[in-house]
């Protein structure tokens, strides 16, 4: 795993063709999946205000390090070396000399510059976006804030970023969306909370002061449905973002866990033991019309809906003997094995676009989980990560580029992202322990 | 996924055999006192005497016995070792749940001195593992007006959790002779009701454990159901991963983890 090796799509392709041949570990990808066009270079200076001071010095600092991690972490863009950048102000487009941003060292195809103001308690950032090429300003705009505190600095950043990573073709920024997950740092219990992409702005939104597991998001970002354990077990919960419980009719008794909506936010699936056995079930979203999906001795679980197209589910099954990845067409029927190699395999995600499958896999003599990628398409594998702990929970950003997982690598369990190539990995929490990271849509509210 | 450690261990708590038993042939009381020095007005007081007899000889630990006593001329009676100073000094019970086997002796103190009583032997046998096949009829509960255990007690050391191999919630042999003694100690117990909590260890994912849990907490309910235990005093709860009994990354660890537990419900 240490030599990356980035296969063209013609390579890719040849191996497809060769794969019915080859033997089964062959079919590990070792390379790298490009992550979007080839990168562009990018100057960044330093946003500032007209006047300084410590609050305006603070808010300064976490508009600019926003802004440069959020253009850095996209993976579509290489950011020129601020040591070799002219000194002075670049505020207003006559600050900027084209020739002084394109030599040697620099050598970048844009510049993204302009300055900050606070008017009155508001904050706000007027953003510019130039190409040095053709002296055009695509971005010229001003992003504001609602207050003069860091949350504005931060939104403001996430705003421009996104708009420029668009404008350069990189599609839909995911700046401004957001990660639910599980945490207990407050003691024994484990509670949903959500965070902003990058790790900021973390908040509780449960307080069952019990158990609360495996959060997904609606498919408009307005609820999530979670595993919480009530008096009689794990049971199925529907929350919104601004905290109203909805009910979701189920058995007592007997675990119902692990739900997932439908692309059309009308069903979810979950697992439930309501007759006899671990089965995969489809409800409508209120839990009412349960249809029974799977129908095998053991155990099936972790369903989870082609977001594209809503036509399959992808989940686990030991009906094999041991824990694997299976899919199968949203009734139950066309039952398919992904993964055949013995080791177990978990936490099964769709990519958004559908083509990808992103997947937990301690293989044997792995000594650990670590996550993959299978290519519906190519019927590949690749290892994206590769450490002696446990990285496991893989879940797609909305634009495809990006995952968020769980690792114990530190000691503890934090929550990372990464671009789809491996690369770019952040540390998204620190405090307590963090698990089961489920990425919003792009309709955060 | 690691290869399954079998670790099998059999767990042989032997039946202790019994002592010989002490001969009860110790003097009663002691002799009397030598005269005090000569008083100046008042007649020697008596010297005391004590018996000391205990209703079961033997027992099986946790259960309780009694312990009688008659005194005359005393002003004081102790019982020992453990319980000390008893009222009245006349005559009186004391209900004891000794833990091994004992060797108890009263002393009556009063003014015409003290006197030791002969002691009283109770012997404890141990809680046997009973063979296979079939499980000795487990200790009645609430013998005696107050026992010294709670039911909750009896309950605790009687439905010891049912431990499962790596990824399987079937019960295995070995496991079988436990549920038994539980059954047969449930039976003794009709009105207690109980909740079966079905545990995994770390390893596989936590979605996958909640099932792995409930399956293990099903198993044990459909044996004890089998063994005639109604499901009305039964309930069953899957904790998944969530609950562990001890968090060291070893086998030994894992496999106290992967189990069935019981807690008793009101």
């Amino acid at each position: 795993m240490n030599t990356l090796v980035s296969l063209k799509t013609a390579t890719v392709v040849v191996l497809l063709l060769a794969s019915r041949l080859s033997a089964q570990q062959d079919r590990i990808d070792a390379g790298i999946r490009d992550v979007g066009p080839r990168a562009v270079r990018l100057a960044v200076p330093e946003f500032r205000f007209e006047t300084t001071g410590d609050k305006t010095d603070k808010l300064a600092k976490v508009f600019n390090e926003t802004l440069l991690r959020d253009l850095d972490f996209s993976g579509n863009l290489e950011i020129a070396s601020p040591s070799f950048y002219p000194t002075g102000i670049f505020a207003l487009p006559a600050d900027i000399k084209p020739e002084e941003w394109t030599k040697p060292g620099i050598m970048a195809q844009y510049i993204a510059y302009g300055r900050l103001s606070l008017n009155g308690t508001r904050f706000s950032a007027t953003g510019r976006l130039r190409d040095l090429a053709s002296q055009q300003e695509p971005i010229a705009s001003v992003f504001p804030g609602f207050n003069d505190e860091e949350e504005s600095a931060r939104l403001a950043a996430h705003n421009f970023a996104d708009r420029i990573l668009e404008q350069l073709g990189f599609g839909r920024g995911i700046a401004r969306t957001k990660i639910a997950f599980v945490s207990s740092r407050g003691g024994g219990s484990k509670e949903i909370y959500t965070m902003d992409y990058d790790g900021t702005n973390q908040h509780a939104l449960t307080s069952h002061r019990s158990i609360a597991i495996t959060p997904r998001w609606s498919p408009v970002d307005d609820r999530i449905a979670y595993t919480v354990w009530g008096n009689s077990g794990p049971q199925i919960a529907i929350m919104s973002v601004s905290g109203a419980r909805s009910s979701f009719a189920q058995p007592t008794g007997v675990a119902n866990s692990v739900p997932s909506w439908s692309p059309d936010g009308k069903s979810i699936a979950f697992s439930s033991r309501r007759d006899g056995d671990t089965e995969i079930y489809s409800a409508d979203a209120d839990g009412s019309n349960p249809r029974r999906l799977t129908n095998s001795r053991g155990i099936d679980v972790s369903p989870v809906y082609n977001p594209a197209t809503g036509r399959r589910i992808v989940f686990v099954s030991d009906r094999s003997g041991t824990p694997q990845i299976w899919t199968m067409s949203y009734d139950g029927t066309d039952v398919q094995r992904i993964t055949d190699e013995g080791g177990e395999a978990a936490n099964p995600v769709y990519s958004p676009d559908g083509r990808l499958i992103a997947f937990a896999w301690d293989k044997p003599q792995s000594g650990g989980f670590d996550i993959y990628l299978y290519d519906a398409q190519t019927q590949k594998f690749t290892q994206l990560t590769s450490n002696s702990r446990n990285n496991e929970r893989p879940t797609f950003a909305p634009d495809g580029k990006h995952i968020a997982f769980q690792s114990n690598r530190s000691g503890t369990t934090q929550i990372y992202s990464m671009t789809l190539d491996g690369k770019k990995v952040l540390q998204l929490t620190n405090s307590g322990s963090n698990e089961g990271p489920t990425w919003s849509g792009f309709a955060t509210p | 996924m690691t290869v399954c450690l079998w670790k099998r261990f059999s767990l042989f708590l032997l039946l202790a055999v019994m002592l010989t038993s002490i001969g009860c042939s110790k003097k009663v009381a002691a002799p009397p006192p030598p005269p005090p020095p000569p008083p100046p007005v008042a007649p020697a007081p008596p010297a005391p005497t004590i018996t000391l007899t205990v209703d079961r000889g033997s027992i099986t630990a946790g259960q309780s016995a009694v312990l009688s006593y008659t005194a005359t001329n005393a002003t004081a009676v102790t019982i020992n070792p453990g319980i000390g100073a008893v009222q009245p000094a006349t005559t009186g019970t004391r209900q004891i749940t000794p833990t091994q086997t004992t060797s108890f002796t009263a002393r009556a103190t009063g003014p015409g001195g003290s006197a030791d009583s002969a002691a009283v032997n109770v012997v404890v046998n141990p809680v046997a593992a009973p063979p296979p096949p079939p499980p000795p009829p487990p200790p009645p509960v609430n013998r005696g007006n107050t026992p010294s255990k709670t039911l909750d007690q009896i309950f605790t050391e009687t439905m010891v959790p049912i431990l499962f191999d790596y990824d399987k919630a079937t019960i295995r042999p070995t496991e079988e002779s436990k549920l038994l003694n539980n059954a047969a100690w449930l039976k003794q117990n009709p009105t207690v009701k109980f909740q079966i909590e079905g545990h995994a260890d770390e390893r596989g994912s936590q979605e996958y454990n909640i099932a792995l849990g409930d399956e293990r907490a099903a198993a044990v309910k459909k044996f004890l159901a089998g063994q005639g235990i109604a499901d009305a005093r039964m309930s069953t709860i899957s904790y998944g991963e969530e609950r562990p009994a001890c968090r060291e990354q070893t086998e030994g660890c894992w496999q106290q983890n992967r189990r069935a537990a019981f807690v008793r419900v009101p």
